[in-house]
């Protein structure tokens, strides 16, 4: 079986709002980054892949599968939504098990790799912590070994580091990494430091319409030699920002050291700067929205 | 898959607050209603008794002395109760329909209205009707006879003229006359009826009979809490995406939860209703009957079970349809609606939610219409599974489109 995600002239509409339109997208086996703002279909594009939403339009194919088979494609995939949660009164090592159940895993199988995922996410100890005494970063580990404990051969994870503490964010991001050596793992966030730090692969979703689709490095070869940086006092700022796109602001006293991102240098005493994927992102959205630079 | 999902449920049900809420209110209940000691009903009737209590007759003289004694003493008070919607609204006539029914009773018994209320006021007249006891007797032993050249089919038509002046649901409608009046028993219906109990229920059946009376009565509400606490969990914990997206079918997760929830509702019941035969099960052995260890357990199944079924399968299907509580209310309304309508406290099952026989014994008469109770149990047997499947159905469509019926009406309304 091809470890594939194939979505041709996908569309999805909800009464007149289309949230989806006419995506084409191809992914293959690693970590694949779905980025854009909030509302921009990400949730939706989600949705219809884990066979919670019905398309409008369009074909999709999970590892050959149509979509429309939706308990064959149950078989197949982990998700872990945007808003994980499960029975309160539950301890974690009641509510992975449950879940597991819900896979179709036998008492023996169970036996086996609750213990075992409670440790890959680090729960091990906190095994009979219930659910309504975990932290968001806790219930979200929880979340992603119930997405796993089956073996998927895809991973869809909606959002899973809002809301999480840097040191939660990172453990969480080398986590996915981890987990996606032998599988796709479809991370969709808004987040660029979460795509940065773990996508090749990407596409920047907006509005419904696939903006971008392809590697990182692509993504930075359209803003390379537009992001330049400048130092200009503090009360010059609303100007500039008014009339440049600015990605970065570090004030110090009355001046300020600004990154901005331009076609031609935007004014004396800029110089090149780096640029990151956050700047990539910003220009493509700008670019998009038809906005000065 | 189904089995793990099925002991899970029931651990989880185990610890809900709801559960023990279920469990305490239906002994309370049960207690309340059961507390007193049936053992002096189950002695055998001796010749030169006082009473022998009341049987059903469904004897036209016996039926038409009855009715027409009930009719005139509603028509003296000019207060008639009727249940047309399976609820108590009394009737006030004005005074020209008033004289129709009193010529009705004129035509029927061959007495003038005045000749009638001297009669009656000479029999109340004989009995001490400043306690219950006297009040209850005055009124159970009055009667009226019909005039002879009255027969029953003419009685029953003047009847249905008077149900078409008081209007539905009162005591004169062809469907409550045919379910018979009480009379008092003679000594050897008494040894009859005493037999019938040995033999046929053997004691334990008819105090399992009046158990599921009672319980049946509280067994048309308490499920419904336990059912919609189940369905709105996933709503509550915000567990609904994550369960939908797992491979087992929505046959696998409604069911184990239905089924889950029928078990652990129909746990309480057998065991109190085992609790409560036992004294009596050793009461039979003392007096030489044999007594039917089972009882409860057949009682339980073919009369609590299917109702506890469909109480829990409708307020499965109403609350993943509409993903709220209005449940409650609906399921309260119906369970009140069907004891309200019931014309008799003893039989006339038809198709009421509640079957009622809140008497002991009677053995006879329930044996007689014991194949209407199964044929009203099955039904709400079957409704059950038919609800749990559509419950099944709705499941998989809100799992593939994410959005309940009232979501999509509210949307569409605003």
């Amino acid at each position: 079986m091809e470890t594939r995600i194939e979505i041709k002239d996908l569309s999805k509409n909800f009464g007149k709002k289309q949230a989806l339109k006419r995506i084409d997208l191809q992914i293959d086996q690693g970590m694949f980054g779905l980025l854009g703002p909030n509302g921009a279909g990400k949730t939706t594009l989600m949705k219809v892949l884990t066979t919670l939403t019905k398309k409008s339009s369009g074909e999709v194919t999970l590892c050959n599968i149509p979509v429309e088979q939706s308990s064959q494609i149950r078989r197949i995939i982990g998700y872990l939504p945007q808003e994980f949660s499960m029975y309160g009164n539950m301890r974690a090592y009641e509510a992975l098990d449950y879940l597991a159940v819900l896979s179709g895993m036998s008492k023996q199988e169970r036996a086996e790799k609750v213990p075992e995922m409670l440790e890959k996410v680090n729960l091990g100890d906190q095994h009979k912590t219930k659910v309504k005494a975990m932290s968001g970063g806790m219930k979200r580990r929880l979340g992603i070994a119930q997405a796993i404990i089956h073996d998927p051969k895809i991973i869809v994870v909606d959002e899973p580091t809002a809301g999480l503490d840097p040191e939660e964010r990172v453990r969480f991001r080398n986590l996915l990494c981890e987990i996606a050596k032998d599988r796709i793992v479809l991370l969709s966030t808004h987040i660029v430091g979460d795509i940065e730090a773990t996508c090749e692969n990407i596409a920047v979703l907006n509005q419904g319409e696939i903006l971008f689709r392809g590697k990182v490095s692509q993504l930075l070869e359209a803003v390379k030699g537009k992001v330049y940086t400048a130092e200009v006092s503090a009360m010059e700022l609303p100007a500039i920002q008014e009339k440049f796109l600015v990605t970065g602001i570090l004030t110090s006293g009355s001046s300020a050291t600004i990154k901005i991102i331009s076609e031609k240098p935007p004014m004396k005493g800029a110089g090149p700067a780096g640029a990151d994927v956050e700047d990539a992102y910003m220009y493509l959205m700008h670019q998009a929205q038809g906005h000065r630079g | 898959m189904f089995g793990a999902l099925f002991v899970k449920e029931c651990k989880q049900i185990l610890k809900s607050m709801v559960y023990y809420i279920y469990v305490a209110v239906f002994m309370i209940f049960l207690s309340s209603q059961l507390s007193g000691d049936l053992t002096d009903r189950m002695e055998k009737p001796l010749p030169d008794q006082e009473g022998y209590g009341t049987i059903v007759s469904h004897e036209p003289s016996a039926v038409m002395e009855k009715i027409l004694a009930e009719l005139v003493m509603e028509t003296e008070h000019n207060s008639y109760a009727t249940y047309p919607m399976g609820f108590y609204k009394g009737v006030t006539l004005n005074q020209r329909e008033l004289d129709e029914v009193i010529g009705i009773i004129e035509t029927c018994t061959g007495k003038s209205w005045e000749e009638l209320m001297k009669e009656m006021a000479a029999h109340f007249s004989q009995y001490d009707r400043t306690t219950v006891e006297g009040a209850m007797a005055a009124q159970s032993e009055y009667s009226i006879f019909a005039k002879e050249s009255l027969n029953y089919d003419a009685f029953c038509e003047n009847m249905e003229k008077v149900c078409s002046i008081i209007g539905a649901g009162s005591s004169y409608s062809r469907k409550s006359i045919e379910g018979g009046v009480s009379v008092p028993m003679t000594y050897e219906q008494a040894v009859e009826e005493y037999e019938a109990l040995c033999e046929k229920d053997r004691i334990t059946g008819a105090v399992s009979r009046l158990f599921c009376d009672y319980a049946g009565i509280i067994l048309s509400v308490l499920p419904i809490f336990l059912g919609v606490t189940r369905c709105l969990r996933d709503k509550r914990a915000q567990a609904s995406q994550v369960v939908f997206a797992h491979k087992a079918s929505a046959f696998q997760i409604i069911g184990s939860r239905y089924l889950a929830n029928v078990f652990m509702a129909a746990l309480p019941v057998v065991v109190t209703s085992f609790v409560i035969q036992t004294p009596y099960q050793y009461h039979s052995n003392t007096v030489g009957i044999s007594p039917d260890l089972l009882a409860f357990l057949k009682y339980d199944l073919i009369w609590l079970l299917p109702e506890i079924m469909i109480v829990l399968a409708v307020s499965f299907f109403i609350t993943e349809l509409t993903e709220n509580v209005i449940s409650i209310f609906i399921q309260v309304f119906w369970a009140m609606a069907s004891l309200m309508g019931a014309s008799a406290l003893t039989g006339d099952f038809s198709l009421k939610l509640v079957a009622r026989w809140n008497a002991f014994g009677r053995t006879s008469e329930f044996w007689q219409q014991r194949q209407q109770l199964f044929l009203n149990r099955g039904f709400y047997f079957g409704l059950s599974l038919a609800f749990l499947a559509l419950t099944a159905l709705f499941y998989e469509k809100k799992r593939r489109e994410g959005e309940t019926l009232y979501g999509k009406l509210f949307k569409r309304r605003k």
